[in-house]
């Protein structure tokens, strides 16, 4: 069970590491030979103790050739072993990138809807902590793991060749380490989990106290929520420390194993020399060769305890590289004019649908509200109609042709989307807006910044349009980061133009502003615009009332309020909306 | 220094570590003693002195200094891993309560749950320090120290070569730590910005593709990626570089030796026997060093980590110690200057809210009435100036004091991942159930809350019940309601509400004001007629303060605003 998890695991790894095959094997061959030349330098100890011994003296010639080639070997060892190290390194972070990379570009290609459904979080720890596992496996364990069992394998082969008891004697700690070990290894997984579920239920309570500050002191829970924290602290300390109790008696067992080599081969070699079996020389290459022996155990041991982690990271990569692209059209026809319209469309996230069979049309050069309780499903409606996902029945058309039938770049050429949550890189506000369009000039930047009400507050930062946003730049407050994004999105000048509450998070002034801009911008395009405020859509050329994921009426507002009780009480709502007051009782100073 | 810098984040508690430090110090000594006996009985062997009853007997004492050793490691092994979660477990507690002491700007102002997040990484790291690579250095080092001495013991000259051999390699070691304490923080540096790239990537891929530049937003973090891979690449080439060096200089001490004893041995200096027993031991000597080099490189990058965890203590705390509540409630700003960075936002503000009744702090968005409504709360302490409650200066105010008379309502509501009744508790933990429902009527959302499947049980946050704004927002009313403060600060509460939500939501805090000292920062203007102050900002200045009719009868900024808010342009209108 525990075998073929791990041949899926290494035929996956095996599957990226492809172009580096070659790299790698080499480097693996060059460790494996730098771990052998190790030996080198203990032969030549054993020739000069045989020669020593046995006659008192040993020729000039002989002791040159043995120093030098115990010289020779340990640099070659180490050089070689550097190289290796430069290789498998090489190929680490090659991989590391190239999983990476391979990942960044496969998320370009699946439908948008793709993260709605996951936290950016999640993602971010395939990218990061489990592309690294995988790095760290293949730089350092991998040819750890490689050389550490051909060194004691050669080793022991040398040393029954030489006498087979006392090679015997040299191994005889191994079933002891192993027995120590599988029952480390019981132990390790009976607690492992738990151990992680405590510690992430404790990082949770650290950010959740951290985050939740603001709060916890207005509320003057610090000492509360600061017991909770404490709690869970204090379950991680005696888990752990239950863990290391259990485990210690083994644990100081098992490394004192690796040494134990000595116990075993002195009274045998004892022995062995007393009845003349083996010289004194051969004694000492026991002695000198033994305790080498064991040691890599304790490698081997660690590295495969990493297996199962990365193991899981490579799952966790494999089933974002599994997802399915975004269907681009086998024969892509171009639209044939900006008119927009839903044909008939049924779309749902999970099993139930949220449009039901919608039906609408945007003709081209017009303005269209979207407007409907929250949950109408308008939102929805508007992301379909840039492809964020693909709808489940119905169509929809941009200028006759199924929007499916158009190449994804040229879909998104034709359309502008304003999000109602605005996403600013970590750059200068100027090249923020120029992602509209990246050949714009600076002076048709600032033309836009102006359009979208942005071109004051830009202009009193102290670095004005170089002014850097994001971590450690400029903050901007929410309206100000969503004035930016429209004029990003009035830079891009689509014929198509889709607005998801934009104003929401701005000022009445502002909003003004933008609107007054945006006006200017609209003439000829295809609009549609979703609206919390329905005073902001009133003179739109159509309205579209959704209610439960379809159309329940069109017209302009004069029609909808003569026409449709819904649209009235949300207009009434809508204008007492404005007009309320607060109200607190002044009394006399 | 390092002592210096972990009882600094341990606060002081590091008298844990003792022990197994001790034992792996001790440890080292009965992993080497071992081989002061083999020499003996090797020595015996050569010279053809050994008889079975000397034999077994220093076999016995062999094995137990062996058992000696293994006693020793389950306190170095087994009490260095306690050790370890003990120390990260003080760490976790003083900087939990130092965070704790940190002005609420420190958490406002960056996004600290991934600080904080990477922090208690850290921790985790140093667990491992101290349970693993410390007590194996520890050992690592006082094993050569004592086989040093058998050495020595063994052939006094050879062991002066060895040590002479032993100076040059040394150097290597100390530049391998300083090169991984230098070119690690560089690392990080580089690890961090790619991980900030990748999440800018994650974050921005759909807006990224509706404008067409998944290619050049990608090319932006393919840039850093490529960065990454080059520098990484050339940090461990650099590091095995220098430690392998180090390690050659070893192994090539050890293959002078060889020499060095072939020419004692021929200039009758030393004894066959004893040079062969010189190497067997030297061996023991050797490999500890060998390990040394992993064991520190591994300490010093976890305590690069601890270097980052450090710089919070450094943070100031917040101070102020008057915990009596102040005789009255109006709050007084006076000539009050404050910036977040070099540049003043706050520009010698004054003005007076009076007690029970309500100031509205208007003007466009930027000119600072955020900041002000954060500076009465002590976000952050007003640069110059100062800012009372009832007289007494907020500064000398014990911010837990001060803050227990007010109630905040913020735009962006923190709701907390556990159940609506404990969130809605929040406001005041002795709350009984009907207490709760009664805050959550008045607050408007007793009837949605109903509606859940689990009602006021139901799990709020990530993996719980996804709520709409408007509901969460009602909720933070409720909880603000429930803990019934003297003084109540709105910060443009109803911004982002739709109509519905909207109209429940001022329900909602008209119920929380009566009769409270009520600072208001509004949008729209309509809703704040009744203000018996209002104060109006530009750029962070006062340009106007009055009553509504007062300031619409002057020529100025209100009236402008007034006028522009009533006839609000929407989309398609001409003029």
């Amino acid at each position: 069970m525990q075998l073929t998890t791990y041949r899926v695991t290494f035929s996956r790894l095996f599957f990226h590491l492809q172009p580096y095959r070659l790299k790698l094997f080499f480097a693996l061959c060059l460790t494996t030979a730098s771990a052998l030349l190790s030996l080198v330098p203990l032969i030549c100890v054993f020739f000069i103790a045989r020669s020593l011994l046995a006659t008192g003296t040993m020729a000039a010639r002989q002791v040159w050739f043995l120093a030098a080639a115990a010289a020779v070997s340990v640099v070659l060892r180490f050089a070689g072993y550097l190289f290796a190290m430069g290789l498998s390194h090489y190929c680490a972070f090659g991989v590391h990138y190239d999983l990476r990379a391979r990942i960044a570009s496969h998320l370009a290609i699946l439908p948008m809807g793709f993260f709605g459904n996951r936290s950016s979080g999640e993602l971010k720890k395939v990218m990061g902590e489990d592309v690294e596992n995988i790095e760290l496996f293949i730089g350092h364990y991998l040819p750890d793991l490689v050389s550490a069992v051909a060194l004691p394998v050669v080793s022991a082969i040398l040393l029954f060749r030489v006498n087979p008891v006392l090679a015997l004697a040299a191994l005889a700690p191994v079933p002891l380490a192993a027995f120590a070990h599988h029952r480390m290894n019981k132990i390790y997984r009976k607690n492992v989990g738990n151990f992680h579920d405590n510690v992430e239920a404790m990082n949770t309570a650290i950010v959740e106290y951290v985050r939740g500050m603001p709060v916890i002191k207005a509320f003057n829970k610090t000492v509360d929520s600061f017991a909770q924290y404490k709690k869970a602290l204090g379950t991680h300390l005696s888990i752990s420390e239950d863990w290391a109790r259990s485990a210690t008696a083994l644990s100081a067992f098992f490394w004192t194993c690796l040494d134990l080599g000595l116990l075993f081969i002195v009274p045998a070699g004892f022995w062995l020399y007393g009845a003349g079996t083996i010289t004194g020389a051969e004694f000492v290459l026991f002695l000198l060769m033994g305790p080498g022996l064991m040691e890599p155990l304790g490698r081997i041991i660690m590295i495969t305890g990493y297996l199962d982690r990365i193991g899981e990271g490579i799952g966790r990569i494999q089933s974002i590289l599994d997802q399915a692209p975004l269907q681009e059209p086998g024969s892509p026809k171009a639209p044939k004019g900006y008119a927009v319209e839903f044909d008939n469309v049924s779309f749902g996230y999970g099993k139930e649908d949220v449009l039901k069979g919608a039906s609408f049309s945007l003709p081209e050069g017009t303005v269209t509200g979207l407007v409907g309780l929250s949950g109408a499903g308008k939102s929805t409606a508007a992301r379909l109609a840039a492809r964020f996902w693909d709808v489940r029945r119905g169509s929809i058309r941009m200028g006759g042709v199924d929007i499916r039938d158009i190449p994804m770049d040229e879909l998104m050429t034709q359309i502008a989307f304003v999000f109602q949550e605005v996403y600013l890189m970590n750059d200068t506000i100027m090249e923020n807006i120029r992602m509209g369009n990246p050949a714009a000039t600076d002076k048709a930047v600032m033309a836009a910044a102006e359009s979208a009400a942005a071109h004051d507050f830009i202009m009193a930062l102290e670095d004005k349009y170089e002014s850097r946003v994001g971590e450690g730049g400029t903050h901007l407050s929410g309206g100000e980061k969503q004035r930016i994004s429209i004029a990003r999105a009035i830079l891009k000048d689509a014929p198509v133009l889709i607005l998801d509450e934009i104003t929401s998070s701005t000022d009445p002034e502002n909003e003004r502003h933008i609107h007054t801009g945006l006006n200017r911008l609209m003439t000829g395009k295809t609009v549609l615009v979703i609206a919390h405020k329905l005073p902001a859509v009133m003179h739109a050329d159509q309205l579209l009332l959704f209610e439960n994921g379809a159309v329940r009426a069109v017209g302009n507002h004069g029609t909808l309020l003569k026409q449709d009780a819904l649209y009235q009480t949300l207009w009434e709502g809508a204008i007492t909306a404005g007009n309320w007051e607060l109200s607190a009782r002044e009394e006399a100073p | 220094m390092m002592i210096h810098t972990m009882k600094k984040v341990t606060g002081n508690n590091l008298g844990c570590i003792k022990r197994p430090f001790l034992s792996a110090v001790l440890e080292g000594f009965f992993i080497a003693a071992p081989y002061a006996v083999l020499a003996v009985v090797l020595s015996g062997i050569l010279n053809g002195q050994m008889d079975a009853a000397r034999f077994w007997g220093l076999y016995g004492l062999m094995i137990l200094l062996f058992a000696g050793r293994f006693v020793l490691s389950l306190e170095s092994n087994g009490g260095g891993m306690i050790a370890g979660y003990r120390v990260g477990g003080f760490i976790r507690l003083h900087l939990g309560e130092h965070l704790r002491t940190l002005p609420m700007g420190f958490f406002a102002q960056r996004d600290t749950g991934e600080l904080v997040n990477r922090l208690f990484h850290v921790v985790g790291m140093v667990e491992m320090m101290i349970g693993h690579f410390l007590t194996q250095a520890i050992r690592n080092v006082s094993t050569p120290f004592a086989v040093f001495g058998v050495l020595a013991w063994i052939s006094l000259p050879m062991a002066g070569i060895m040590a002479v051999l032993l100076a040059v390699a040394l150097p290597f070691l100390w530049g391998l730590i300083k090169f991984v304490d230098r070119q690690g923080k560089e690392r990080v540096v580089l690890i961090d910005k790619s991980s900030s790239h990748i999440l800018e990537y994650l974050h921005g891929i759909n807006v990224l593709k509706a404008f067409n530049l998944a290619g050049p937003g990608f090319r932006r973090l393919d840039k850093v990626l490529r960065e990454l891979r080059h520098f990484s690449l050339w940090f461990e080439v650099k590091c095995f570089a220098v430690s392998l060096t180090y390690s050659a200089l070893l192994e090539l001490g050890f293959v002078a030796l060889l020499f060095g004893g072939l020419i004692l041995v021929r200039n009758g200096k030393l004894g066959i026997p004893e040079m062969v027993i010189f190497l067997v031991v030297g061996l023991k000597f050797y490999r500890p060093l060998h390990r040394l080099s992993e064991n520190s490189a591994l300490t010093r990058a976890a305590f690069g980590g601890v270097k980052a965890v450090e710089e919070i203590f450094d943070e100031p705390s917040i101070e102020g110690d008057v915990t009596a509540p102040p005789p009255d409630f109006t709050i007084r700003f006076e000539d009050v200057c404050f910036g977040y960075g070099a540049t003043d936002v706050i520009k010698n503000v004054s003005f007076t809210a009076r007690e029970k009744s309500m100031t509205a702090l208007v003007g466009p968005s930027g000119c600072g009435k955020s900041t002000l409504v954060k500076l009465m709360a002590r976000f952050w302490d007003a640069g110059r100036g100062r800012v009372t409650i009832g007289r007494q200066n907020i500064k000398t105010m014990n911010p837990d004091a001060l803050l227990s008379n007010m109630s905040m309502v913020f735009q962006d509501v923190y709701l907390f991942n556990t159940t609506i009744f404990n969130n809605i508790c929040f406001g005041k933990t002795s709350a009984g159930m009907e207490h709760v429902v009664a805050a959550a009527r008045k607050a408007q959302c007793h009837e949605f809350i109903k509606a859940l499947p689990h009602g006021y049980d139901t799990i709020i946050g990530e993996g719980g019940a996804t709520l709409s704004g408007g509901e969460k927002q009602r909720i933070s009313i409720a909880r603000a309601i429930l803990k019934d403060a003297p003084i109540v600060l709105l910060d443009e509460a109803t911004a982002s509400l739709d109509p519905e939500n909207d109209r429940l939501v001022q329900q909602a805090i008209n119920n929380l004001v009566r009769s409270k000292t009520l600072i208001v920062i509004a949008h729209r203007l309509a809703t704040i007629t009744k203000a018996a102050r209002i104060v109006v900002l530009e750029e962070g200045r006062v340009v106007q303060q009055g009553r509504h009719e007062e300031l619409l009868e002057q020529e100025g900024r209100y009236r402008r605003m007034w006028h522009e808010q009533q006839n609000t342009v929407g989309f398609r209108q001409k003029g």
